[in-house]
């Protein structure tokens, strides 16, 4: 059995793998005018990647509390940092993919599963880490008597 | 006085102790206080004694004790600007075994704080360690050798991820939630058999228990109030009451004394420090 850990820090990366292979084998061809999809979907990556940005300032602010302490001395830390870093540079790729496909060719083989597993990647890292984000928010917010 | 010993494993990429504890004392001394648990640290004094780093760590404490005097009502200190009650602890590493060698002082600094000292003094760096108890093996063995338990009792304070859970490969996801308790601050577990029963605990139920209560233990020793077992070896044996806590190797000594100014000297107390080492000198090198 893969520990649980591990099955956090890759799983997304993984699924995101699994979705690109199906959608290279079965999914449907780009449709003929992309122009609408790929707004759309630059929307959504800038929106993710200006979320996650903010995530940034409110870990900082969380210096000093217990939670923090907990964070860094079990060294759980460095793996919420990774989390967030893979979210953040993956929802800019993606961004960056969507805006180099106004010129390509989308319609060639690899592009969309290319397309398809970096954006189920960055989602399910957004997610992670939004779900993340917020029970730490909530820890936060306890009250911590000093010992 | 007594004295503990404890073990330290560093972490992937953390650096290694005794290069920490060099800098450290390299460090002038009002940069090396740290909060840990909303109260001050600092590593007052390192010096070098053959292979190995002695330590004096300091805590700060904002109440304390009064001038008695056998004639006058109890009176306080005068404190001058920006000082307060501080209390001592003498800590030993020893690098060839990586053990650490502690002084226990109720007020002092405990063995989690220091190690919290040791993972957040470098604010550049992801050090961290994992600091354990050692245990004395005549009790491992008496537990072992138990067929049938009649009861077994855990008190705990409530867990907060720690670096073991991180070794085991616990998810962060998992981790995080940990603690939350509705605010207790002691959990007490207690499993018994009636008199007339002569069947036992059920044994898997009993270890999961022990290794859970053991498990919070190694990773805060402070946070762990009771770990005991009553069972016996055979149905016609003897019952016996183990006391899984006491199981810790630990000396006394009491040939310790305080100075003019009611402190028991930094010198007396590495003095101890290095007794008790040599002591459990090969006891170590086999852990």
């Amino acid at each position: 059995m893969m520990k649980r850990l591990t099955i956090e820090k890759r799983g997304p990366l993984i699924i995101g793998l699994v979705f690109a292979f199906a959608w290279w084998r079965i999914g449907p061809p780009f449709p003929t005018d992309a122009s609408d999809v790929l707004s759309a979907a630059l929307t959504l990556g800038a929106i993710l990647t200006g979320f996650l940005a903010t995530s940034k300032a409110f870990l900082l602010s969380l210096n000093g509390t217990q939670v923090m302490g907990d964070l860094r001395s079990s060294g759980y830390l460095n793996d919420l940092v990774f989390y967030l870093a893979t979210a953040i540079w993956t929802a800019f790729a993606f961004c960056i993919l969507t805006i180099a496909a106004f010129f390509l060719d989308v319609h060639t083989t690899w592009f969309g599963p290319a397309w398809f597993g970096l954006g189920i990647w960055a989602s399910l890292q957004f997610v992670l880490v939004t779900v993340l984000t917020l029970r730490i928010l909530r820890h936060a917010h306890g009250a911590t008597p000093p010992r | 006085m007594k004295i503990h010993v404890f073990k330290v494993t560093p972490q992937r990429g953390a650096a290694r102790l005794e290069d920490l504890i060099e800098a450290i004392s390299q460090t002038p001394i009002e940069d090396r206080m740290r909060i840990i648990h909303h109260t001050d640290i600092r590593m007052d004094d390192a010096q070098q004694a053959e292979d190995f780093w002695l330590m004096d760590f300091v805590r700060g404490r904002t109440s304390g004790p009064g001038r008695l005097h056998p004639a006058r009502p109890l009176q306080g200190f005068q404190f001058g600007d920006g000082e307060s009650f501080g209390e001592e602890t003498a800590a030993l590493f020893d690098p060839r075994t990586s053990c650490l060698v502690m002084q226990y002082n109720h007020f002092g600094v405990r063995a989690n704080s220091v190690r919290e000292y040791f993972c957040m003094f470098d604010r550049d760096a992801a050090n961290v360690y994992d600091v354990a108890p050692l245990l004395d093996e005549d009790v491992e063995r008496r537990l072992r050798r138990k067929r049938i338990f009649r009861k077994v009792g855990v008190k705990i304070a409530p867990v907060r991820m720690t670096a073991g859970d991180r070794r085991a490969g616990e998810s962060l996801l998992d981790v995080i939630d940990m603690g939350q308790d509705g605010n207790a601050d002691r959990i007490s577990i207690e499993l018994s058999v009636e008199r007339g029963n002569q069947g036992g605990l059920n044994p898997e139920v009993v270890r999961s228990i022990i290794n859970m209560a053991r498990r919070i233990w190694r990773a805060d020793v402070d946070s762990v109030d009771k770990i005991v077992v009553v069972g016996k070896d055979a149905p016609d044996a003897e019952q016996e009451t183990l006391d899984l806590l006491s199981a810790r190797l630990s000396v006394s000594f009491s040939d310790l004394h305080a100075g003019a100014d009611l402190r028991i000297p930094r010198e007396a107390r590495w003095d101890a420090l290095l007794r008790a080492h040599r002591g459990w000198r090969d006891l170590l090198r086999r852990t």
